[in-house]
């Protein structure tokens, strides 16, 4: 069960809990190897856009995200369990495909929701297994949780 | 040698003759009505009306038809024998020929014994169903979910006839660790040709082909927070084909068990990892129990 979650910033906001994209975040797993691996690289991914909440120390978090491998049907490639604050993400993706995965469940515990492709490309669309964090996604989570440079 | 005349031509020959000529009785032939004998006895008009039987008046019988009866050349008939035929010229009874009924193994496009002469049925069922796409076997939690139908079906007792059908079906959904999230919910509307091999036997194979649209939606899956190939809704076109067969009885009872195979359309309800996405094809058995006429 993860602690300290900030409450739901947005009033049609689906998710019963959310954290803070700003403050420092720890992201926990059991994982080991490639897929320990693609949870530091999706941090980088958010990173690389000004969210800095994901990259930082795990010593003094603000909030735990865990992060969990598990089987799932082929069409389903992650899950942000709003309630435990666990992100699941398939354990049958490539490491490329698993890094944009746990970035874009990341996306939902920071408040997102998906974005269809036919409105701008983002690491928020269904489905999606390539787009990274882009700039429109950092003006998103900026609307829900501040521009983090200026925090 | 018989010969049969319509009414009004038998109408007319026969009061022609009457008043033409005073009619000339048959010397061979019985009289339809005999002269009253006057040396009948005749009721006492003051007798007490106890001892009196009634008499029913006269009736005249009107026939629709007259059958004449001309004996064959090489008989000779004596005169005062009655000729074959003669007496069921007055009875004024047509007797009732049933209609036939075509046999177990006819292809006859009537059958007399319905109401519709072709055979029209209604009937409610369910079964089994399932996916032969691997990766939508995978994404629902069972390989076999459950389906119900109402058909009808106009021709059940010719050799073509159209069936249209409105078949459910429901199935859980797998998302994360085998978890049911979210439920797969058809709907399809298909109609189709169908041959009944026997059409007017008590049990009856038939094959069926058709098209249809089928609709699935996604329902209660938390979307919102997950990364899914899954889309919430899609439409397909679907090709249903197969095999059943009916049995009915005379009341109109019939149940009726089938497969069906249904080909569909691309869809793009679920992409996989690799890009792909899965097909919808699906099969189905079910049974189902029904009335027609």
């Amino acid at each position: 069960m993860g602690a300290a979650c900030s409450e739901d910033p947005g009033a049609t906001a689906p998710f019963a809990h959310v954290v803070d994209a700003c403050a420092p975040i720890a992201l926990t797993s059991t994982a080991s190897g490639a897929e320990l691996a693609s949870i530091a690289r999706a941090s980088a991914l958010w990173t690389a856009v000004g969210i800095t909440g994901p990259g930082e120390a795990t010593t003094g978090a603000s909030a735990n995200v865990a992060v969990t491998f598990v089987a799932a049907a082929p069409g389903v490639f992650g899950f942000y369990d709003d309630v435990a604050v666990t992100l699941e993400i398939s354990d049958a993706l490539s490491d490329d495909q698993r890094a944009i995965v746990i970035a874009h469940e990341l996306g939902h515990a920071f408040g997102l929701v998906h974005v269809p492709p036919s409105e701008r490309a983002s690491v928020m669309n269904a489905a999606n297994l390539t787009t990274p964090p882009t700039a429109g996604d950092q003006l998103a989570v900026a609307a829900l949780w501040g521009d983090c440079a200026n925090r | 040698m018989r010969f049969k005349i319509p009414f009004a031509v038998a109408c007319s020959l026969v009061a022609g003759s009457a008043f033409a000529d005073p009619p000339k009785p048959d010397p061979g032939v019985p009289p339809l009505n005999p002269p009253a004998d006057p040396t009948a006895p005749v009721a006492d008009p003051t007798a007490p009306a106890s001892d009196v039987t009634p008499t029913p008046p006269p009736v005249t019988t009107t026939t629709t038809t007259v059958e004449t009866t001309t004996p064959p050349a090489d008989i000779d008939t004596p005169p005062g024998t009655p000729v074959p035929g003669i007496a069921a010229r007055d009875t004024g009874f047509v007797p009732y020929t049933p209609a036939e009924a075509p046999g177990p193994y006819s292809y006859a496009w009537y059958d007399p014994y319905l109401a519709s002469g072709i055979g029209v049925g209604f009937t409610v069922g369910g079964g089994l169903s399932g996916f032969t796409d691997r990766a939508m076997r995978n994404t629902v939690s069972s390989k076999v979910g459950g389906l119900w139908d109402a058909r009808a079906s106009f021709g059940t007792h010719i050799p073509l006839g159209i069936d249209i059908g409105y078949i459910g079906s429901a199935a859980n959904i797998n998302t994360i660790n085998g978890n049911a999230n979210g439920t797969l919910v058809g709907t399809t509307v298909e109609a189709a040709l169908r041959y009944n091999v026997l059409p007017h036997n008590t049990i009856n194979p038939y094959l069926f082909a058709g098209a249809g649209w089928q609709r699935y939606d996604v329902r209660d899956m938390h979307f919102a927070q997950s990364d899914t190939g899954m889309a919430p809704h899609d439409n397909v076109a679907e090709f249903p084909m197969g095999a059943g067969i009916g049995l009915r009885d005379l009341s109109g009872f019939n149940v009726d068990l089938r497969g069906t195979f249904r080909a569909t359309t691309d869809s793009t309800l679920l992409q996989e990892a690799n890009g792909n996405y899965a097909q919808l094809h699906s099969w189905e058995a079910s049974g189902s129990v029904g009335y027609e006429f």
